[in-house]
């Protein structure tokens, strides 16, 4: 699948980097003012660059031909250190407005990718693996930084700045004016010079590192293996072998690559020589072209020769952002992609009524059929009546698809085919957010989230008062643990603060429940895991809840069946993964 | 992990320790630094030869008298010869620093394998939760480009500066001032303000950076508990939102500072350059300095803000660099917990023996305590027991990946201690459960177990795996490409590979733990029938969670609440 996906990529890259440019576009148009300040302030620092230039070479002809003296070039003598400092500011202003434009962007994206990261909604979650989805949601956000703090304004800059320069130039020598404007409708060839060479440049050489990188990454993983063989000290060999041999191949390609970024430099170095040269000659007084008659002096030679350079330094600039622009493609095209893609959960399209919240509801299952991949059913013609109040354990080998159903009766997944009836009301009807409040869900893998007591409980009842948290800690058996924390509700849990064992973390996941003002009760293996005196409590404590609510309990376990007015057994027959469930029903 | 995150002290001597790594890339590494060198060199006197070249047929121009006597034919020729050399000097530069930069790459690799390669699987964090050799990686990355962006950029700046400052000395020593205050506020100053800044900052990036990864983590594992509570997924986008404002402002004071040491940097060469001119009238006025000389001074010290500005982003990544080296380092010193003797004898035979042994991870309560168990060479016996219980401790004790607490394994009546490593790996084989498969060819795979095999050896440990049919349909047979961790193979196919890889090994005493895992009942009784013939008269030690397998063999152990029984079943 991968290797499918790295070949359609390049067939179509140009394709895929438009629409990842016109996505990265779309981002930046909220930052217009920032854009525009940042071009501003580097359109800004190449004026006070000119000016400096004139003030220096205005010094110099003074000193060296014009028989003056610093004390007769007041304004010039000031203006050179003006404008140095004017160029600090601006060099200052632009690196700060292009903070702002990246800023802005991965501050509004980031809480949109979040946003679109819970509406996709649990079931899909579940499919991800923890890592990628948090890499994405902050490396490749951060990936943009570079493309939109440099290399967007400098784009602009790229553009700008060298024609500035040549409208200052020209009236002074429009042979000198000339030969930059010459390079000057070059400049988009140069711009498709310097990003092709930066781009086989850069491709090469992080490439290279990557995949030495990586290479390295699997050996060392892979050094228990290595080591179990006697196998660790010949590859000591091996790794330095393969990085020699990355670095032959990679430089074979880097000496061609570049050439092309040398371009820019031989033409910068070109430009100083040959005005230099030309210019040399007007004062000898061997040329009169290009100085309108008049013969030229020292001070506009200077000024020339130190304003050649800075035209084409605004590309050499951009020649080195372009590696943030590469960056920025590949994670717009992941981001972009993820942002778009229209497979939301269930609940962002129905909206609907509840019927009324007391007593545990009536849940009907009707022919329910339900696949996670085509052609194989994890259902197929379902049906399962629980009447209010009732409590229903199924029972059944892992994988048989008891969680998916927990599943679609939150309505985190749609069946295929076949309904699910609340009171008499499809499900499909109702509204999901509300209907979910309604559930209370102890999960097989109760989960710590990195944050205090309270902040872990009230993700069951954001309102709920610290004596009722207590209450429900103390009801789950945690009495003795809670009174032993240093700071009470505020301790920290999870990573980095108070640990808990599987059976502190099951009884926490018991007061998560017992806070929820639910009417229906769906529990995911409530007691795996634990030891018999643990469970003991959790069931009894269990018991108690159940008290005026709808059950559903799946469990392999015999202790938590006595919860069930009815046990169900889901069964299918071994090794053919994929047949419909065969249902069988037992009444205790 | 917390003490991996960040190293609380990592001066700068810790990046001059990396000097010894150099070693015979040093010619390389000097040449790049002599041609970015002479390259800076070649740009500083293009601008500065034109600037007086202009000035000399400026005043030789103002009478046509002295503009025929003017030879301006080396000057020109100065400055085209510049223009070139510089270009070349670039080209030169970038090939050269790329060179040695590729060459230290694979050093410090190297220098990181070796000292790694003897550590212990613990040692090395395998089993210390996250992501611990990600860590190492971007730590590695960070040193890769140390040479690079901050080595010959830095070295060149103080060669180029220090020839300035001598040649307008040359004129009058009080022209030097500004070049010198320039290099010590640019070079020294700055570098060091950077490192001050740089270390805080980033560590704050650093720390804003991990609690918005929980944060994220956290909003990812939770999203069952959110789905049915929308207030508590509202305060948890609100939490997470602030974490990362937060990690955005601790990027912004990173951003900004390095935008102020640029600022800085530009402004400093700016004043240096008008300090030039205004001390050089002076001296121009007294006579002692030429007029072109006079226009020459300031644009040569213009030129040395290209040498300067790279620096400025580049020593606030200092003192993260310094951490990474000061971690890897610490990383490789590390003595191995489990040392070999360099020499050791020959095992005088293959039954094992555990006596008294007890063992168990970290700080946690032992396993098991005082095993003693005996296993007589050629014997196959299957070991059962509840996951957890220490199946896979015991056998990586016998395999001497790490040491028990107390009492000792016997092979042949020899200690494993005193064995070295080869004969040991020679002697007993482990198929781990984490058993890796390399990205290579199939072929490669299997020969990380035997350098040596021959085809006609692989196919034959392919067949008794069951892979052999499968692997003979592939059109590249033996040299079809696996990815790394096995990614292109099912997971009962790499099983199998990395099974079929132990039995290479050809060893007297073959421990395999789960090999049979992703594997049906069926599969793994064929599995268990074929092994078992190939190993026929050497020992055999097969972990299983099926009791069906265990009834396969007449002898089996069971490992349960730190006990070891064992049954021997029909005759």
């Amino acid at each position: 699948m991968e290797s499918d996906d790295r070949k359609s990529t390049a067939q179509s890259d140009t394709a895929l980097d438009a629409d990842a440019l016109r996505w990265l576009g779309t981002l930046a148009r909220p930052q217009h003012g920032w854009l525009r300040l940042a071009v501003l302030a580097g359109f800004m620092q190449a004026l006070a660059t000119i000016a400096f230039s004139a003030a220096l070479a205005w010094l110099i002809h003074g000193l060296a031909v014009g028989g003056m003296a610093l004390k007769d070039m007041r304004i010039a003598l000031l203006a050179v250190p003006l404008s140095v400092l004017t160029r600090a500011a601006m060099v200052f202003l632009r690196e700060e407005a292009g903070m702002r434009i990246s800023h802005g962007v991965r501050d509004d994206l980031r809480a949109r990718l979040l946003d679109r990261l819970h509406a996709r909604g649990p079931a899909w979650q579940a499919r991800q693996a923890g890592g990628a989805v948090v890499s994405r949601l902050l490396e490749e956000v951060d990936a943009l930084d570079g493309y939109f703090a440099r290399y967007l304004p400098q784009r602009w800059l790229a553009a700008l700045v060298p024609l500035a320069i040549v409208v200052v130039v020209i009236p002074l020598n429009w042979v000198a004016g000339l030969i930059l404007l010459a390079t000057a409708p070059l400049i988009p060839l140069f711009m498709a010079i310097v990003g092709h060479g930066a781009r086989t440049r850069q491709q090469h050489q992080f490439e290279a590192l990557a995949r030495m990188s990586g290479q390295f990454l699997e050996t060392l993983r892979g050094l228990t293996t290595l080591r179990l063989m006697d196998a660790h000290r010949r590859q000591a060999v091996v790794v330095e072998r393969s990085a020699d041999a990355f670095r032959a191949r990679t430089m074979s390609v880097l000496r061609l690559a570049f050439l092309s970024g040398t371009v820019l430099e031989f033409f910068a170095s070109l430009a100083i020589a040959l005005s230099a040269v030309y210019l040399g000659f007007g004062l000898l007084g061997y040329l009169e072209i290009g100085f309108g008659g008049t013969l030229p002096t020292l001070f506009v030679a200077l000024f020339i020769l130190l304003l050649a350079p800075e035209f084409y330094l605004p590309l050499r600039e951009l020649g080195t952002h372009y590696h943030a622009r590469a960056e920025a493609l590949a994670a717009a095209r992941s981001l972009s992609e993820w942002l778009d893609d229209a497979e939301a959960e269930p609940s962002a399209v129905s909206a609907g009524v509840l019927p009324p919240r007391d007593g545990g509801p009536a849940i009907r299952i009707e022919g329910l059929g339900f696949a996670h991949r085509e052609d194989v059913p994890v259902f197929d013609g379902f049906s399962l009546d629980i009447a209010a109040g009732e409590s229903v354990a199924l029972t059944g080998a892992s994988g048989s698809g008891k969680t998916t159903l927990l599943r679609l009766l939150l309505a985190q997944l749609l069946p295929d085919h076949g309904r699910i009836l609340i009171n008499g009301t499809p499900l499909a009807a109702l509204d999901p957010v509300v209907w979910r409040e309604r559930i209370g869900w102890m999960s097989q893998h109760p989960r710590l989230m990195a944050a205090s007591l309270a902040d872990n409980l009230r993700v069951a009842r954001r309102d709920a008062s610290d004596d009722e948290l207590i209450e429900a800690l103390c009801l789950a058996g945690l009495a003795d643990w809670y009174f032993g924390l240093p700071h009470g509700l505020a301790s920290r849990l999870g990573e980095g603060g108070q640990l808990m064992s599987g059976g502190q973390l099951r009884r926490l996941a018991l007061a998560r429940l017992s806070l929820r003002p639910a009417s229906l009760l769906l529990l995911d293996e409530p007691t795996a895991s634990l030891d018999t005196e643990t469970e003991a409590l959790v069931v009894s404590r269990l018991a108690t809840l159940r008290a005026g609510r709808t059950v559903v309990l799946l469990t392999h376990r015999s202790s938590p069946l006595k919860l069930a007015d009815r046990i169900v057994r889901f069964d299918r027959p071994a090794g053919e993964a994929g047949l419909a469930t065969r249902l069988e029903l037992s009444h205790v | 992990m917390s003490e991996r995150g960040l190293s609380p002290v990592a001066g700068p001597r810790e990046l001059l320790r990396l000097r010894s790594l150099f070693g015979s890339e040093r010619p390389w590494m000097l040449a790049g630094f002599a041609v970015a060198c002479a390259t800076l060199v070649a740009g500083l006197a293009l601008l500065g030869l034109s600037g007086g070249f202009l000035a000399a047929a400026a005043i030789a121009g103002l009478t046509p008298a002295t503009a025929l006597a003017f030879n301006f034919f080396p000057p020109a020729a100065g400055v085209r010869f510049l223009a070139i050399a510089r270009t070349a000097g670039r080209w030169g530069e970038r090939v050269l620093t790329h060179e040695a930069t590729l060459r230290l790459l694979a050093r410090l690799r190297s220098w990181l394998y070796r000292g790694v390669a003897e550590l212990s699987p613990r040692q090395l964090g395998r089993y210390h939760g996250a992501d611990l050799l990600n860590h190492l990686t971007r730590d590695i990355d960070a040193l890769d480009n140390l040479y690079l962006r901050f080595g010959v950029p830095y070295l060149a700046a103080w060669t180029v500066l220090s020839m300035l400052a001598v040649s307008m000395a040359w004129w009058s020593p009080v022209l030097s001032l500004p070049v010198v205050a320039l290099m010590m506020v640019s070079l020294l100053v700055l570098p060091w303000l950077a490192w001050g800044l740089g270390g805080d900052s980033a560590r704050r990036a650093v720390e804003a950076r991990s609690r918005l990864r929980r944060r994220l983590l956290d909003c990812h594992d939770g999203a069952d508990d959110f789905s049915l509570h929308d207030a508590a997924w509202r305060h948890q986008r609100e939490v997470t939102l602030a974490a990362h404002r937060e990690l955005l402002a601790a990027q912004r004071v990173q951003q900004r500072r390095a935008a102020v040491l640029r600022a800085m940097t530009g402004a400093l060469v700016g004043l240096a350059v008008w300090a030039v001119l205004v001390l050089a009238a002076g001296v121009f006025a007294a006579g002692a300095l030429p007029a072109p000389w006079l226009a020459a001074l300031p644009l040569l010290l213009l030129g040395t803000a290209e040498a300067l500005l790279p620096l400025s982003a580049a020593s606030l990544e200092l003192p993260g660099t310094a951490a990474a080296a000061a971690r890897l380092r610490a990383l490789v010193s590390q003595s191995p917990a489990t040392g070999f003797v360099a020499q050791g004898p020959m095992p005088g035979g293959f039954d094992l023996r555990l006596e008294n042994l007890s063992h168990g991870h970290g700080d946690q309560p032992d396993l098991f305590v005082g095993l003693d168990a005996a296993l007589p060479a050629g014997r196959h016996v299957a070991l059962l027991g509840p996951s957890g219980g220490g199946k896979s401790t015991l056998l990586s004790l016998i395999a001497r990946l790490e040491d028990p607490r107390s009492g000792r394994i016997l092979l042949g009546a020899r200690p494993l201690a005193e064995l070295d490593e080869t004969t040991l790996r020679a002697s007993v084989a482990l198929l781990a459960q984490d058993a890796w498969v390399f990205s290579g060819t199939l072929a490669d795979n299997l020969r990380v177990a035997a350098p040596d095999a021959e085809d006609e050896t692989m196919w034959s440990v392919l067949r008794c795996v069951g892979l052999a049919d499968t692997v003979s349909q592939w059109p590249e047979g033996l040299a079809t490409w696996v990815d790394e961790g096995g990614g292109s193979l099912s997971g009962g196919q790499q099983r199998r590979l990395a099974l079929a890889r132990v039995l290479l090994r050809e060893a007297p005493v073959t421990l395999l733990d789960e090999p049979a895992e992703g594997l049906d009942a069926a599969a793994e009784a064929a599995l268990v029938r074929a092994v078992r013939r190939r190993l026929a008269g050497r020992t055999l030690v097969w972990v299983t969670h099926r009791p069906e397998t265990a009834r396969a063999f007449e002898h089996v152990l069971r490992l349960e609440s730190g006990r070891l029984c064992e049954t021997t079943a029909h005759p």
